[in-house]
């Protein structure tokens, strides 16, 4: 009997603990993830590969620029969780391929709920340097938030080129895809910039995804050339923050002709 | 023994005339860059690596047929003055702007976060940002436009009176490629959703300061001219001393090699450059800049008929130093492994 009681006693002790924690973590509403994450992809290694944008050289920059997007992760106010860091040879275009087609973005980059992307860029296309089973992803291959995506960073140039005919069909439910419709300067502190802005700093409170973006181009691009930092997305979203900052919109449809409506986009004009 | 008081006061006499004529080509040397006896600058410069664009572009031919002879052969470097803002001229400035709040220091910067507005400083550079909440609701197409002389006189007015100005800043332009493309009808329309007024640096002794990361002052506006915000990339600069420069054919075999920042070029391109200019270069925000440098702009147009840039350094690299530190603290993250 005494050994019973002991046991309801521990029993209680584990739930009150349970209760306790769950508690203590800040819920979130991410009904088709529950744990919030983020996962990145990048290619600085180029030269040698064999790949068709190895002709133009390594990117010095693509692992520190994503990197730095741990920081969101780091901060102890929300728990957002690091779920992936593929780089160069393991970065595939497989993890951002639909599963329709054969790919793992189901269980990789569109099982995450901030998802980015530092590399070389074709006209609406990453570049990758290994060839599995592609060397570039496409929009057309993707469906980013068919399972998780909320957000999407692309670091890379032209992913946003042309209009949504041409890229609008990697949104299936995601949210936000920042990028750029023209070429960009990949620096390391890319991804920290946009986390101190994407957060809280001091008492300043965290700026939305698209804010941020904007405000993360300034800090970073050059006046010369032709910058155009893009932000593509659903109406109703384009003031979602990062889960655990503010408020998040309710996952889009699809992007189609039928809900092209339902969607636009945000240029910022960098240059003079 | 007069003799050799004759012959002292002989020398002192060529001493006084030596001095006298080195001043004087000091001088000469400020005023006249490129005259030849110009002492050049042998100092190695620490800078951060060039950063390059994400774009898949690269020469296969590049030639050039622009004028090159009137550009200079030597320039000033410039070294980046420490912007020493205090806490006392930065509560100024916020008052200015109606912050009432108190400052905060954090991560090398001043902040005041009111309900409304936030206002923060880089203190090395003093490079500012300033955002209404307004800013992050500024979504929709602007329905009532000012003209571009009405908006340039509000940012001045706003800047003047808010102690955010510089006195080297120029007004620069009215940006209103700032577009929301929404599908109307069919088909996607643009049309601006806000408003920039920009500010850059004056040009350093007749070389354009402004083909980097600004330097800029940015005024932002969103409806009936209301504004949003404001920001800077700012650095104050001083003069460091005057270098010799690379010649334009170096900096073309830069480009063609990659070796310099390319915009708006495709694989395997051909390139004709008809304009060479030089300009100063200002990196980005964080970026741990002691020297600001001259660079070659090049333009021209590839083999399909469109314009690119190069953006090639002019100062010889056997006097450079580049430390990839400069470009501030990074963030690691441990990589995936077993896939």
């Amino acid at each position: 009997m005494q050994d019973m009681r002991g046991m309801i006693r521990f029993a209680i002790g584990i739930a009150a603990i349970a209760l306790i924690c769950a508690s203590a973590a800040p819920a979130y509403a991410d009904d088709d993830g529950g744990y919030v994450s983020v996962g990145i992809d990048w290619v600085g290694a180029y030269a040698g590969t064999g790949a068709p944008a190895s002709v133009y050289g390594n990117l010095a920059s693509s692992q520190q620029c994503v990197e730095g997007l741990r920081r969101i992760v780091d901060d102890p106010v929300t728990s957002w969780g690091w779920q992936f860091n593929w780089g160069n040879a393991s970065a595939w275009e497989l993890d951002w391929k639909r599963s329709g087609l054969g790919g793992n973005a189901y269980r990789l980059c569109d099982d995450v709920d901030l998802v980015a992307f530092a590399g070389h860029g074709y006209p609406n296309a990453l570049q990758f340097s290994t060839k599995k089973n592609d060397w570039q992803a496409t929009p057309a291959e993707m469906d980013l938030g068919a399972r998780d995506a909320e957000w999407a960073l692309m670091y890379t140039c032209n992913f946003l080129k042309g209009s949504p005919a041409n890229f609008g069909s990697a949104a299936n439910g995601v949210h936000l895809i920042c990028g750029y419709a023209t070429d960009m300067t990949l620096t390391p502190n890319g991804g920290q910039l946009f986390s101190d802005y994407a957060r809280p700093y001091g008492s300043r409170q965290a700026y939305g995804v698209r804010v941020a973006w904007y405000k993360y181009g300034q800090a970073t691009q050059s006046w010369i050339g032709r910058n155009v930092a893009r932000t593509f997305g659903a109406r109703t979203a384009v003031n979602d923050y990062l889960w655990g900052y503010g408020p998040v919109a309710a996952d889009p449809p699809a992007y189609s002709s039928g809900t092209a409506g339902q969607y636009a986009y945000w240029d910022t004009n960098l240059n003079f | 023994m007069k003799a050799v008081r004759r012959s002292t006061v002989w020398l002192s006499g060529a001493l006084v005339l030596l001095l006298t004529s080195a001043c004087a080509s000091g001088t000469a040397r400020t005023s006249s860059l490129d005259r030849a006896e110009a002492k050049e600058g042998t100092a190695v410069l620490t800078v951060a690596p060039m950063d390059v664009t994400g774009s898949a572009g690269r020469f296969e031919s590049l030639t050039s047929k622009a004028a090159t002879s009137s550009l200079p052969k030597r320039l000033m470097v410039y070294r980046v003055k420490p912007a020493n803002v205090t806490k006392s001229a930065f509560e100024k400035r916020a008052r200015g702007l109606g912050l009432k709040g108190a400052t905060e220091e954090i991560g090398g910067k001043f902040l005041i976060a009111d309900e409304g507005a936030t206002y923060e400083v880089d203190k090395t550079t003093g490079s500012f940002d300033y955002t209404t909440d307004a800013f992050e609701k500024q979504t929709r197409p602007l329905q009532h436009l000012l003209s571009d002389n009405e908006y340039r006189k509000k940012a001045e007015t706003f800047l003047a009176g808010s102690g955010l100005v510089e006195d080297s800043a120029e007004f620069r332009d009215v940006n209103r490629g700032n577009v929301v493309g929404t599908y109307e009808n069919g088909r996607w329309v643009e049309r601006p959703f806000m408003v920039e007024v920009r500010f850059g640096h004056k040009a350093l002794g007749g070389i354009d300061f402004d083909k980097g990361v600004g330097p800029k002052i940015v005024v932002q506006f969103g409806e009936d001219g209301r504004i949003l915000g404001a920001l800077s990339v700012w650095r104050e600069v001083e003069p460091f001393s005057v270098y010799a420069l690379k010649s334009t054919d170096e900096a073309l075999t830069a480009a063609k090699k990659g070796d310099a920042q390319l915009f708006n070029v495709e694989d395997r391109d051909t390139g004709v450059v008809d304009t060479v200019s030089l300009s100063y270069i200002n990196d980005p925000l964080d970026y741990d800049q002691r020297y600001v440098l001259p660079a070659y702009i090049l333009k021209g147009s590839t083999g399909n008929g469109s314009r690119f840039v190069g953006v090639a350094r002019a100062i010889p690299e056997a006097l450079l130093r580049v430390d990839a530190s400069l470009r501030g603290p990074t963030v690691s993250a441990p990589l995936s492994t077993g896939k």
